[in-house]
């Protein structure tokens, strides 16, 4: 297992090139030489990460927009005190799924917004375990046991 | 309130630009979600929050994928310090109700009005000097580097005052549980100013934890029927495209002019805060 950035490392600033030239380092392949000439490691967590965010977002808002695209077609029928009657439950966004009920597309869209955060901290902890970091897979596992315990504190509160 | 399909569109150029700036300074652009949708649309106060709570994910996580990639956000340093803002968070969900919220707003707002000072004493400042590794930041392998394209180079950077950071990360988790409100602007504080990282790696990583930070509390505001999909879809898709346009820009900024967007911001968050103790203003 690599360890970079140790002390030593961090000292030793790369050779600074002229303004327009400078392209950040390919970091395609995942391994990155650092300045010293060491490889770095870090392919599992920046794209891992990246990828669940990446996708945790096209995928709501392809979701809204499907919502925002059946309003259209529904337009006219909806009034305006509909604003404020919409399914706020999981069982109410599956019902209105069924009959393409435009607001539960939305809020469908909503939900996988909210939850693209703790998705990334879930798989977060894979990443590490990935890189055999087992001081923040143990941090992670925390975090996401207290994020986990507020759903369900909140559930009881509410 | 009646919806027509200007005022959506209106609603979405608004994100558009809240998404940008969120995305530039770490922040989840609630700051000018709310009182848009209080006052230019009348939205009852109990939405417009539920909304913004939706307009801080789609900002943190459409900027944070992008940062991410480009190995700006330090990412463990993120998951390290959400061990206090989900802390923070979950003991202002208990102590809430227990202190009264007029007060919070006013001493919070307090509080940022004063914390713009440091700020203004290191306007000169493009990256920190002298800054070296705490035995937390050693253990933790905190310290690291991100490609600047102002300035051209691969910059590394060192941690210091990590347990004060962390503390200060709780306190603004406590803030968010307690206020119902993001607490962008302490994660960047506590960044920029304790922990001394350079700016965007602040304004970044504080993108990376403030998605965590509302999640907690998203899923109790969408099931008390608080986040009215007809005005959070307009919001979470500018938010979105606006976010993706902040992180274009971001890459090109210096350090300097990201901490000067910041301060009128946290200028106006506090102004805001103030004014809602106060009960003055509806925002």
């Amino acid at each position: 297992m690599l360890k970079y950035n140790t002390q030593q490392e961090e000292q030793t600033h790369p050779p600074a090139a002229s303004h327009s030239e400078y392209r950040p380092p390919d970091r395609q392949e995942g391994i990155v030489a650092s300045p010293t000439g060491e490889k770095r490691a870090d392919f599992s967590m920046n794209t891992v990460i990246g990828w669940i965010l990446q996708g945790g977002v096209l995928i709501s808002a392809a979701v809204i927009g499907i919502g925002l695209l059946l309003l259209l077609l529904h337009a006219g029928q909806q009034s305006s005190q509909q604003v404020f009657v919409f399914p706020h439950t999981l069982r109410q966004v599956g019902s209105g799924l069924l009959v393409l009920q435009p607001q539960a597309f939305v809020a469908l869209g909503l939900l996988l917004l909210i939850a693209t955060p703790v998705v990334r901290v879930a798989a977060s902890i894979i990443a590490f375990a990935l890189e055999h970091d087992w001081r923040y897979v143990a941090i992670t596992f925390v975090v996401l046991a207290v994020l986990l315990l507020s759903f369900l504190l909140g559930k009881g509160a509410g | 309130m009646h919806l027509t399909l200007m005022s959506l569109l209106l609603i979405f150029g608004c994100s558009l630009l809240a998404g940008a700036l969120g995305a530039l300074v770490g922040l989840g652009g609630g700051v000018l979600i709310v009182p848009l949708l209080t006052l230019a649309f009348g939205l009852p106060i109990q939405y417009a929050i539920g909304v913004s709570i939706v307009a801080v994910i789609a900002t943190s996580s459409g900027a944070a994928a992008a940062y991410v990639r480009d190995h700006i956000t330090n990412i463990r340093i993120g998951m390290f310090l959400e061990l206090g803002t989900t802390a923070g968070a979950i003991t202002g969900a208990f102590l809430a109700g227990l202190l009264a919220p007029q007060l919070l707003f006013v001493i919070f707002g307090v509080v940022l009005v004063i914390s713009i000072a440091p700020l203004i004493f290191k306007l000169g400042e493009e990256l920190p000097a002298h800054v070296q590794n705490d035995r937390w930041a050693n253990w933790l392998h905190l310290s690291g580097t991100y490609p600047d394209r102002y300035l051209g180079r691969e910059v590394s950077y060192e941690v210091t005052r990590t347990p004060i950071g962390l503390a200060m990360m709780y306190g603004a988790g406590l803030i968010s549980g307690l206020l119902g409100i993001g607490s962008g602007t302490f994660k960047v504080l506590a960044m920029d100013t304790v922990m001394r990282l350079p700016m965007k790696v602040s304004t970044t990583t504080s993108n990376f934890m403030i998605g965590v930070t509302a999640a907690a509390s998203a899923g109790i505001y969408f099931s008390r029927g608080d986040i009215p999909p007809l005005i959070a879809a307009p919001v979470a898709l500018g938010i979105l495209l606006g976010a993706l346009a902040g992180t274009r820009l971001l890459t090109h900024m210096s350090n300097k002019l990201v901490r000067m967007i910041f301060i009128p911001i946290i200028a106006l968050i506090a102004i805001e805060m103030i004014l809602r103790g106060f009960g003055v203003a509806p925002v």
